[in-house]
């Protein structure tokens, strides 16, 4: 049996940051990356990410700049192998590629991102139809293997990962149809929309939905519900973007919050089993580098921590979502500890505030009013002494 | 008039432009840095564009590029045909120039690809 202090499952930004960190703690790390190292910033090639090393970087100059930097510390082992299981008593096993091993670890960071939701839960799919795919595989098509999904395509879902496949497609010669939106709002910012759709012509259809697809063996026109009625688009490729999903398949052992399915992390990203990590995509669906890489570099540190001394902190309290809200992370804040909360709200307000109360009701925390959108996380800096008991956390209009 | 939509921070202001012979006038913006960008969007938007050019002889098939420089809107579309159309042989370098001028714009590579098989 091998052993290492930290194990890291998945080399995407979450990943490398951890891995960074931990071995900044003089901890003996092991990164497992069955494919190349950078995760989604390999298709990601928009500009626009990378705080860490100065921004206004795109993906792959990311990556470039991150692989370099692992390439620095000796104490980061990267192996090429897939983890097919990780068992609570933090042994790993991995299979394939560079080989099949199992490590026992000390801390074990899930960073291994999140899956796109699949197309037959967002619109009907007749059996054996061809020309369907999610967003990350059209973006995996024409990044990493320059081909083409189709001639002309429609695009279900409006949030940032719809409107960057929109962009690609309509830059790289396939036409695309329209951009299809279940909610009232694009789920993406005014930038993303002007760049992606204004700019480029490409048309967006709100409050509307896929109601079936036409077509023998491949698809040939899509079916939508609009406001004004149903319209048939003409298209071969129908491109599902209907958010991603954490993936938590490796870790069936932690518990999941009641409130809003995610996975129940202190500040420092550690599960109820202690030892255990998950950031990132992992997580909740928490854009495309920046916040993933920061996430990873928080629990990289505390991981290489645990595993040389055991402790952490164990009292913490819950924060609580309202209705209102989709998720708090982390869902338990540890106390005397300040930490950065990330807030993501179900709807969009035009001066609202993230507001945090205590069990009577009396405010905590207000933040300063501002444009909250949907599809961008909120962030509030919380002091130790700030939480000192179990808080709601609620968003709110301020007039 | 025009109308454009702010896309400065997340309120996403609607915003009006206008000009006589002398002046911009610009109306919707909350905040000054709304008008900054109505000016911006009214007389010359730009942006920054990015792409995958084809290769020829490399272990992968596509190298992604970026634009030396923002550049217009109205070129997007016509830069992004004419780059389908051609391709780079490999080795390419990260930061290298791809092509010199096309459409009046330098294009560089935001990766590097090497040569097949070595």
């Amino acid at each position: 049996m091998r052993t290492a202090d930290v194990f890291i499952i998945g080399g995407g930004p979450a990943g490398m940051a951890a891995a960074v960190a931990a071995a900044g703690r003089a901890a003996n790390v092991v990164l497992a990356e069955p494919f190349a190292l950078g995760g989604r910033l390999l298709t990601h090639i928009e500009g626009g990410v990378g705080r860490r090393y100065g921004g206004g970087l795109t993906g792959p100059e990311y990556v470039s700049r991150a692989v370099r930097e692992l390439s620095t510390r000796r104490n980061i082992r990267i192996l090429r192998s897939a983890v097919v299981r990780v068992g609570s008593d933090l042994t790993v096993e991995t299979a394939g590629g560079a080989g099949s091993f199992i490590y026992k670890a000390k801390a074990v960071v899930l960073a291994c991102g999140g899956r796109d939701v699949p197309p037959q839960e967002c619109f009907p799919v007749p059996a054996g139809m061809s020309g369907i795919v999610t967003a990350s595989d059209a973006l995996a098509a024409h990044c990493l293997f320059g081909k083409r999904v189709g001639r002309r395509a429609v695009i279900v879902g409006a949030g940032g990962d719809g409107l960057t496949a929109a962009r690609r497609l309509a830059l790289e010669g396939t036409d695309v149809a329209c951009v299809i939106e279940r909610r009232e709002f694009p789920g993406a910012g005014a930038r993303m929309r002007q760049e992606c759709l204004d700019d480029l012509h490409v048309p967006c259809l709100t409050s509307s939905s896929v109601i079936g697809l036409t077509g023998e063996g491949r698809v040939s026109g899509a079916r939508v519900k609009t406001p004004e009625g149903e319209k048939t688009f003409r298209c071969d490729v129908v491109v599902c973007a209907a958010g991603r999903r954490p993936d938590l398949s490796l870790l069936p052992f932690v518990s999941r919050s009641a409130d809003c399915g995610i996975a129940v992390t202190d500040s420092s990203f550690m599960t109820n089993v202690p030892g255990v990590f998950v950031v990132g995509g992992a997580l909740h669906s928490c854009g495309i580098c920046d916040r993933a890489a920061e996430e990873g570099a928080i629990a990289g540190t505390a991981a290489a921590e645990y595993a040389a001394s055991g402790a952490f902190g164990r009292k913490a309290y819950w924060l609580k979502p309202a209705h209102e809200l989709r998720y708090v992370i982390p869902v338990r804040f540890t106390a005397g500890r300040g930490a950065e909360i990330c807030v993501r709200t179900a709807g969009n307000y035009k001066r609202g505030s993230i507001v945090l109360r205590d069990h009577g009701g009396n405010v905590v925390k207000r933040t300063d009013p501002g444009p909250i959108n949907a599809g961008r996380e909120v962030r509030v800096r919380l002091a130790a002494d700030e939480v000192a008991t179990n808080l709601f956390v609620g968003a709110e209009e301020t007039e | 008039m025009k109308e454009i939509r702010c896309t400065e921070c997340e309120r996403g202001c609607l915003l009006r432009a206008d000009s006589d012979l002398y002046e911009i006038s610009v109306s919707g913006n909350e905040c000054p840095r709304g008008r900054e960008h109505a000016i911006r969007e009214y007389t010359n938007p730009v942006r920054e564009v990015t792409f995958n050019v084809r290769v020829r002889g490399g272990k992968a098939p596509v190298v992604p590029a970026r634009t030396a420089r923002p550049i217009a809107v109205a070129k997007i579309l016509p830069l992004a045909r004419l780059l389908t159309k051609l391709s780079a042989s490999a080795p390419i370098k990260e930061g290298q120039t791809l092509f010199e001028s096309l459409l009046g714009e330098r294009i560089i590579s935001t990766s590097s690809v090497e040569k097949e098989g070595i």
